[in-house]
């Protein structure tokens, strides 16, 4: 296709949504009579309600039932493929490493998050500071995994051949060994999680920096005249106000988690016992085309997720509010 | 700060250590220790993204067989990498860029239309089942969530 076409593309698609939603505007403009704004809400209200239910619940429901089926969506099995999740042995080690991302990364990238925010906090490089820690959330997740692929390169210790990884570079200075990192199991896990929480630390410190500045100064003031300063006065004052701001960044990179797939791919494919839910399911479904399998582990991430965004939702109401 | 600032109540002790404190602070971090736990944060944070810039200008040998921190005692620069990936090869970066343009500009536009124009409808239409507690405060408590919402236009002039 040449770039002409695509252009042309672009116009038509975006001429024709134009006109669509100039269709909806005159038909609910012309509505009248007793139930005009019946009909005005719902002309609002119906181009975003019809696309979720096409494009969301649609194969919501279409999911959830498939993974009662087999592998070829032919035969129903029951509770057989949800059984099969926790059962196996190699299928309960990704559920375990599922867990140690889930637990891990959102404490450490919110802890890192906050820290920094509370110590260049009104100082004279705080831009710089802040931008330099956002960077990796502005790169995608391929691109960081590649970038972390690299510092834990592993070159054998032989005459004549130099480590490129920064890792096992550090290590030959030190004296020791240099360890191929990524085949140790279950420490390579950890390594996966470290660039999860590279990238998400610039998300946890931009909310948490935004929330650290809301904080009434009089406060401040109030607690500084008395005397507090330092770690007292973060955890005295800082933390408490703080508070509904840290528990939707907690959930928010929680529910990034549960989605990450590109890093996990990227730098094992999935091997060495790193691979995740999302991952698997990538996996079931389209390598292995065992579609009732990887329904069913694309269900367990949803029932997973759905209390944490009811939680987040409840909190950011909270945020909202005060 | 400004509050001690304008504030001309404050005793004479409290205004010679006042303006000390918000100097330091204005200055710098508060202790050299935070500085330096700021300074090691962030020189962790940069350095793998530093490590390939800088492998972005080596050749590919030099990749391969050494570490990029090699580049900064002995540089080797190129742009062959950027110009084999740009321009060059079979399937040049500048076709991707397109595509990744013409992908972003709809899937940017098309959704906030959608979404402004549904929030429109949610926050000027009332439901008779409502679940703003602003709204449902002044209304009366025996109003309950019925199977068909009936939406109407909500107004202050309009008689309940």
């Amino acid at each position: 296709m040449t770039l002409l076409d695509k252009l042309l593309q672009l116009l038509v698609a975006v001429v024709v949504f134009a006109a669509v939603m100039g269709i909806v505007l005159f038909v609910a403009d012309r509505a009248r009579g007793r139930r005009t704004d019946v009909v005005s809400g719902v002309a609002f209200i119906a181009p975003a309600v019809l696309l979720l239910l096409v494009g969301l619940l649609y194969p919501a429901g279409r999911t959830a039932l498939q993974s009662f089926l087999d592998a070829g969506s032919a035969g129903f099995v029951g509770l057989d493929n949800y059984i099969r999740i926790f059962t196996q042995p190699d299928l309960v080690v990704v559920l375990r490493n599922t867990l140690l991302w889930v637990v891990i990364t959102p404490i450490l990238a919110t802890a890192i998050g906050l820290v920094y925010a509370v110590l260049v906090d009104r100082t004279r490089f705080e831009a710089f500071a802040k931008a330099l820690i956002f960077l990796p959330m502005a790169i995608s997740f391929v691109g960081a995994a590649i970038i972390w692929k690299f510092v834990y390169a592993y070159r054998p210790n032989q005459q004549n051949i130099q480590q490129i990884g920064l890792v096992n570079q550090f290590l030959v200075w030190l004296g020791f060994e240099p360890v191929n990192f990524i085949l140790i199991e279950p420490w390579n896990n950890l390594l996966l999680i470290v660039v999860m929480i590279w990238i998400q630390a610039g998300f946890a410190m931009t909310v948490l920096s935004a929330a650290i500045k809301a904080i009434p100064s009089d406060i401040v003031e109030a607690a500084r005249l008395d005397g507090v300063g330092g770690l007292r006065l973060f955890f005295y004052i800082t933390l408490p106000s703080i508070r509904p701001a840290v528990v939707v960044v907690i959930t928010a990179i929680s529910i990034a988690v549960l989605k990450v797939f590109d890093i996990v791919r990227t730098m094992t494919g999935g091997q060495f016992g790193t691979s995740v839910v999302a991952n698997e399911f990538y996996l079931q479904s389209f390598r292995l085309s065992n579609l009732g399998m990887g329904s069913a582990l694309a269900m367990v991430i949803f029932i997973l997720v759905v209390p944490i965004v009811i939680y987040n939702v409840r909190q950011m109401r909270k945020v909202d509010a005060r | 700060m400004t509050v001690l600032d304008t504030t001309g109540t404050a005793g004479p002790g409290l205004a010679s250590a006042a303006p000390s404190r918000s100097a330091t602070a204005k200055k710098g971090l508060s202790s050299p220790w935070a500085s330096l736990a700021a300074l090691v944060i962030a020189v962790l944070w940069t350095i793998p993204t530093f490590g390939l810039f800088l492998s972005s200008f080596r050749p590919e040998r030099d990749v391969q067989r050494t570490g990029w921190w090699t580049f900064l005692t002995n540089p080797n620069l190129t742009f062959e990498n950027y110009a084999d990936v740009l321009f060059g090869g079979s399937q040049p970066l500048s076709g991707f860029f397109v595509n990744s343009i013409l992908i972003t500009i709809p899937s940017v536009t098309i959704p906030i239309i959608l979404a402004t124009m549904a929030a429109y409808g949610f926050a000027w239409t009332r439901f008779r089942c409502a679940t703003r507690s602003s709204w449902r405060s002044s209304r009366s408590r025996s109003c309950r969530c019925r199977s068909r919402c009936c939406p109407s236009w909500r107004s202050s002039s309009a008689p309940a």
